[in-house]
């Protein structure tokens, strides 16, 4: 059952503050309310008797919220209590002001203890970021924080990502291999391909946490350091090898010594941005040269060149930070790394020119500095900055749609020849990356836009032969094709979109009642579909989880999730399997949200009619966190503009922004972080720019845990190490 | 430390946030004490019918003579079937096994639902715990048999696909995991394969790169730990995989080299199979010629082959089939020729396999008496299935531990006497030597099968 937000928001927010306020003079007596609310609603299930689910409220509270575990548990029972899920019916139930009091006890403990977490579980997923509570990070809804909380990200290491990799091959051949574009190119070819990979569930891909390299991804990049290294040296034309290589591997003497320290050092420089230190040029010219002894110049030089991109440098991202902690015990990151960090976080590659020169001059120190970084790269529309699409892209999970399988007779049975989900893809593509250049209310314009592109990518094929057909048409006495689209490929149709309407420009204008945003995108709705049919539920649970900040456990493994085969029948009626009261539970949340879009089929079509009768639209808002959208929906484009409205579902969007450009899931010590990105989001007039820049100048960005505040101090010389000359 | 409490420490790690590296047990001493013994699994992928598996002669009841049926009658059986297969044909899609019956054992009815095999069970299959497509929930019985028998690689995998994702991604993970989120790789690469495991028995040149080779791994170690010095807490761990992989490639290399003469011997040609694949099927062949050296050199003794990489796609040029990559899984396989095909394929390597191991002598037999090869689908019994029912092939006796020959059907869940995927999986490791009480059945699991091994399985 839920418990509509009828509780007296204020004076919860009220007590919360005033509990902040006299946490620690008033503590004992909350303790001891907060221990007999438990006594009395909780240990009967949750007790010394019986510990359903594992929980035993009554001793982990003698504990307080102290333990990182415990953390993670009192968060969960925060959530459920607040939603009226415990205690479970059937059960005496407490009144709202009990329930709101036991609630600012906890909010508080969990500020208390509220640090970034240094070991890894499930919470630490993408999926579970919703887990902190929403209303611990924005407890004022629109109004200024009170959290002075000192945030900072674990000290960490952060495996390159694909993208990184292939850039890093990319940059040192100078794109000389094909395969490194994505294709594989002829076989035979050589193939420099990345050993790392991503998950692909849909969420983000990359957090720091995640990926690990093991002996097998070392094998293949022992591999694929050599082929680099090769391919490097078998640059002609423009693209000359660099010299301090090539010297080495023409010469018929052998090199001096003094020829091959050059050449580590411009390979250090070239993969690590960093020149080797003095025992590192030692060692490696040692070994390049012992190896140029015995295979000769050049498979020796190949061989040596390789171990710098061997180095645990050029695998992994460092982000250890260095000098002495601050008052919070939280040290910043070292100049180099920060570079790193700044470049990876909007594109796939090291740092340019710019940052490497801001290091030298010792101007990346400050957090004037990296704002000046951030934003020169921001607004320096020459560098690819493929990081920021990737975002909208994760978050939205529309790129899923090819992956989204329809049966050749679906295909038939929908009217479709031909069927290209990639080309749906790119147009969403290009809708965002339009929304993205205007810079102004970009979530809101990308939830409610009428715009769109349609088959964005048959159009330059269409001007490059429109004269050509013209003439051949009018050769024929017929018409000319006034439009890109193909009466066989039928892109066009999945937006309901008549050729006749066509103007020849791009983005053009859908019909409002039909159409509003990413989440009525035909790529969007094909990703969020099954082989043959919608998927109501997963559509609800994204506008549950992404846009509302909710989470929704996964699907117990007692129960075989399967609707009724029944093919003459609409999903609706289908879907009322899950209305039986142990599923509803969780289907309330996500299939009234779900269901609105019904007013689409599965290839992303607008509808009327399903199955030959009227498709009922109708869904609900329920329980969302901001009480001014709750309520019934007649379909998906009421609904979408009303989410659109709400600044709970901006304060979501920005935790997601969060997400991705930390690479971790916030905790409630990130609360001033998240505030300030949503403000410098709304002061800017809901521009991205902004909110990037503001997130990554926070602390949360900027500062690390220092290894002294998880009890463990670093040997000597790595500290030194952190000090490496760019 | 013994493999069972290893595991057992491995596990308690894992679900506290924080887990050890982990190192290879050292075989040189174990594999002295212990009897030769070998697994092979394979896996294909959008199920496998238990109709295929189901001799028509074999009934529930007296009607049981159509293959359409045999769904039904599944469900009404309340008791557990254990006969000879000797006096039964075996149906068209597995026949090519009929001159090896004796040795054959069919299982049915296995509850796998926990996995929820729908569209594969990436790690799940081989796990069985609930799947996922990136992070493996715990361990797979192949790795568990890795560490139980163990040997310089221990276990081998291969991923099979189109030749353009095996192209694309020469190592990739899905089948098999040592722990919860570590998976093992699998090879798709034939070439990169027979590289990282006969490189040391090349003549000449080959030999020097792989001397070079070993020569750079051990240079990189230095770097390696330096920044494992100033790793802490969580991030250590998470660098473990790679400091441990620098160590055991090393030391795998190492011990290859010891046995680069056997390894000299057994090597497989590498043809043009290899170099120049005109379509999956070459490099199918070609990994399974690299699997084999492999078992018979006796680089590895677990091998593992995931015919469509537990997705549900796929591609089978050099087939002739019609229906191509996730197609096949929307036919009807009791009714698809392209079924017939695909599963007598399966069933021909699954020979070839046989005929190799029976012609390496060992022990005063063959390999292949100390061998078991274990079928099945990492999707359950179909493309889109429940894995109430999930169909294995056993084939072999692993040292006279296996009962062969058999049928043994057990009641389907929620019949009394139903019993679960891990339950096999538990009687391997019981088969194997190394005993334990369960497979996978702890925590969330527990309740979902009773412990023990499946007694009709054991000799």
């Amino acid at each position: 059952m839920v418990r509509l937000v009828s509780c007296q928001t204020a004076f919860f927010f009220a007590l919360l503050l005033s509990l902040i306020a006299t946490a620690a003079a008033a503590g004992e007596t909350e303790d001891e309310f907060v221990a007999k609310f438990v006594q009395r609603h909780c240990t009967n299930c949750h007790g010394p008797e019986v510990q359903e689910g594992d929980l035993r409220l009554d001793s982990m509270l003698a504990e307080k919220a102290t333990a990182e575990v415990g953390h993670a548990t009192w968060q969960s029972v925060w959530r459920r209590l607040r939603r009226g899920d415990m205690p479970p019916e059937g059960e005496p139930r407490p009144n709202d002001a009990e329930v709101d009091r036991v609630l600012a006890w906890l909010g508080v403990q969990l500020m208390r203890v509220a640090r970034v977490r240094s070991e890894f579980g499930d919470e630490d997923f993408p999926g579970q970021g919703n887990a902190v509570p929403h209303e611990l990070l924005f407890p004022y809804g629109e109004q200024t924080s009170h959290v002075a909380a000192a945030t900072a990200s674990p000290r960490r290491i952060w495996r390159l990502s694909p993208y990184n990799y292939r850039e890093q091959v990319d940059e040192l051949t100078q794109g000389f291999v094909g395969i490194l574009r994505g294709k594989i190119g002829s076989r035979g070819t050589p193939v420099v391909a990345s050993p790392f990979g991503l998950t692909s569930e849909a969420e983000f891909r990359d957090y720091a946490f995640r990926y690990r390299v093991g002996g097998p991804e070392i094998e293949q990049l022992a591999l694929n350091a050599k082929m680099t290294v090769e391919l490097m040296l078998q640059q002609r034309g423009p693209r000359k090898p660099p010299r301090d290589l090539s010297t080495i591997a023409e010469s018929e003497t052998g090199p001096t010594d003094e020829q091959i320290r050059a050449a580590v050092a411009t390979m250090f420089g070239k993969v690590l941005r960093r020149e080797p230190r003095e025992d590192e040029l030692r060692r490696y010219t040692a070994f390049a040269r012992e190896n140029i002894e015995r295979l000769g110049s050049r498979k020796g030089l190949v061989l040596g060149m390789a171990a710098v991109l061997m180095h645990p440098e050029a695998v992994f991202r460092l982000e250890l930070g260095r000098g002495q902690p601050d008052e919070h015990g939280r040290v910043t990151l070292a100049p180099l790394e920060l570079a790193h960090a700044i470049s990876f976080g909007l594109t796939d590659r090291r740092p340019d020119d710019f940052l490497m020169q801001a290091v030298r001059d010792g101007k990346l120190l400050s957090r004037q500095d990296v704002q000046r970084e951030v934003l020169r790269i921001l607004d320096d529309e020459q560098i690819p900055k493929p990081r920021i699409l990737r975002f909208f892209q994760e978050y939205f999970g529309y790129t899923a749609a090819p992956s989204v399988f329809k049966d050749d007779y679906v295909l038939r049975d929908a009217g479709f020849m031909k069927y290209y989900p990639e080309r749906l893809v790119e147009d969403t593509d290009r809708l965002v990356l339009h929304i993205l250049e205007q810079d102004r209310d970009v979530l809101r314009e990308l939830l409610t836009t009428e715009l769109s592109f349609v088959d964005v990518a048959s159009v330059p094929n269409w001007v490059k032969f429109a004269n050509r057909r013209a003439e051949q048409a009018r050769a024929k006495g017929e018409t000319p094709p006034a439009h890109p689209f193909d009466k066989k490929n039928k892109v066009n149709e999945h937006y309901n979109f008549d050729p006749a309407d066509w103007r020849g420009e791009m983005p053009l204008p859908l019909d409002p009642r039909q159409r509003a945003g990413i989440l009525t995108q035909p790529s969007w709705l094909i990703a969020h579909s099954t082989n043959t049919d919608n998927h109501a539920i997963h559509r609800g649970k994204w506008i549950q989880e992404r846009l509302l900040g909710g989470l929704i456990p996964d699907t117990p493994i007692t129960v075989a999730a399967q609707l009724p085969d029944e093919p003459h029948e609409t999903l609706r009626h289908r879907m009322r399997v899950t209305r039986e009261a142990y599923c509803w539970k969780c289907h309330e949340r996500m299939d009234p949200l779900g269901l609105p879009l019904e007013m689409f089929d599965h290839f992303g079509r607008h509808r009327t009619e399903g199955l030959g009768r009227p498709v009922d639209t109708s869904g609900a808002i329920l329980d969302s966190g901001d009480e001014r959208i709750d309520g019934p929906v007649g379909d998906g484009l009421e609904m979408i503009r009303r989410l659109a409205e709400s600044p709970r579902v901006r304060q979501v969007f920005v935790r997601h922004a969060f997400r991705y450009w930390m690479g971790r899931n916030e905790t409630v010590a990130d609360a001033a972080t998240l505030q300030a990105a949503d403000r410098a989001y709304v002061e800017s007039g809901g521009g991205m720019r902004s909110l990037i820049a503001s997130l990554m100048t926070s602390d949360a960005f900027l500062y690390r845990t220092s290894p002294e505040s998880d009890g463990t101090t670093p040997d000597a010389t790595a500290e030194s190490e952190a000090g490496s000359k760019p | 430390m013994n493999n069972l409490s290893r595991r057992t420490v491995l596990k308690g790690l894992a679900a506290g946030g924080i887990a050890a590296p982990l190192a290879w047990p050292s075989s040189a001493a174990a594999a002295a004490e212990r009897k030769p013994k070998r697994v092979v699994f394979f896996l294909q992928n959008h199920g496998f019918c238990p109709a295929h598996a189901h001799p028509r002669s074999i009934g529930f009841s007296d009607a049981a003579d159509e293959h359409a049926e045999v769904h039904k009658l599944q469900e009404k059986l309340d008791r557990v079937i254990d006969e000879p297969l000797a006096a039964h044909k075996l149906p068209p899609w597995i026949d090519p096994l009929e001159p090896i019956k004796d040795r054959v054992t069919i299982v049915q009815g296995l509850n796998g639902k926990h996995v929820a095999p729908y569209h594969g069970a990436p790690y799940g299959a081989l796990g069985g715990f609930k799947k996922s497509s990136s992070t493996p929930l715990g361990e797979t019985i192949d790795c568990a048999l890795g560490r139980a028998l163990p040997a310089v690689v221990p276990l081998l995998a291969f991923g099979w696909e189109s030749l353009d994702k095996m192209e694309a991604s020469p190592i990739h993970y899905a089948s098999s995991a040592w722990a919860a989120s570590m998976p093992a790789p699998m090879y798709c690469s034939p070439v990169l394969a027979f590289d990282n495991l006969f490189g040391v028995a090349k003549e000449g040149t080959a030999r020097d790169e792989f001397d070079a080779d070993t020569a750079l791994l051990d240079f990189v170690r230095d770097d390696v730990e330096r920044l494992n010095r100033r790793l802490r807490g969580a991030e250590k761990f998470k660098f473990a995989p790679y400091l441990e992989g620098f160590e055991s490639t090393s030391e795998r290399r190492r011990r290859l080299l010891a046995m680069s003469e056997t390894l000299r011997k057994n090597s497989p040609q590498i043809t043009e199979q290899f170099t120049k694949p005109r379509f999956e099927l070459d490099w199918w062949d070609a990994c399974l010629e690299v699997g084999l050296a492999a078992l018979i050199a006796g680089v590895t003794n677990v091998l593992t082959v995931a015919s469509g990489r537990c997705t549900a796609s796929g591609s089978w040029i050099g087939l002739g089939l019609e229906h191509q990559g996730h197609s096949i899984g929307h036919t009807k396989q009791e009714e698809e020729d392209d079924w017939l095909k695909l599963r007598r394929h399966n069933m021909q390597m699954l020979l070839r396999i046989v005929r190799a191991l029976e012609a390496a002598p060992e022990a005063g037999g063959t390999m292949m008496d100390h061998t078991l090869i274990v079928y099945t689908s990492c999707h359950g019994e179909t493309q889109h299935s429940t894995g109430d029912r999930w169909p294995f092939l056993l084939i072999g006796d692993l040292g006279g531990t296996i009962r062969s020959g058999r049928y043994v059907h057990y009641p389907l869940a929620p019949h009394a006497g139903s019993r679960t995927i891990n339950a096999l999986y538990c009687s391997l490791l019981h088969a194997a030597g190394a005993p334990q009480d369960s497979f996978n059945l702890e925590g969330r699991q527990q309740g979902l099968d009773k412990s023990g091994p499946l007694p009709e399985m054991l000799a």
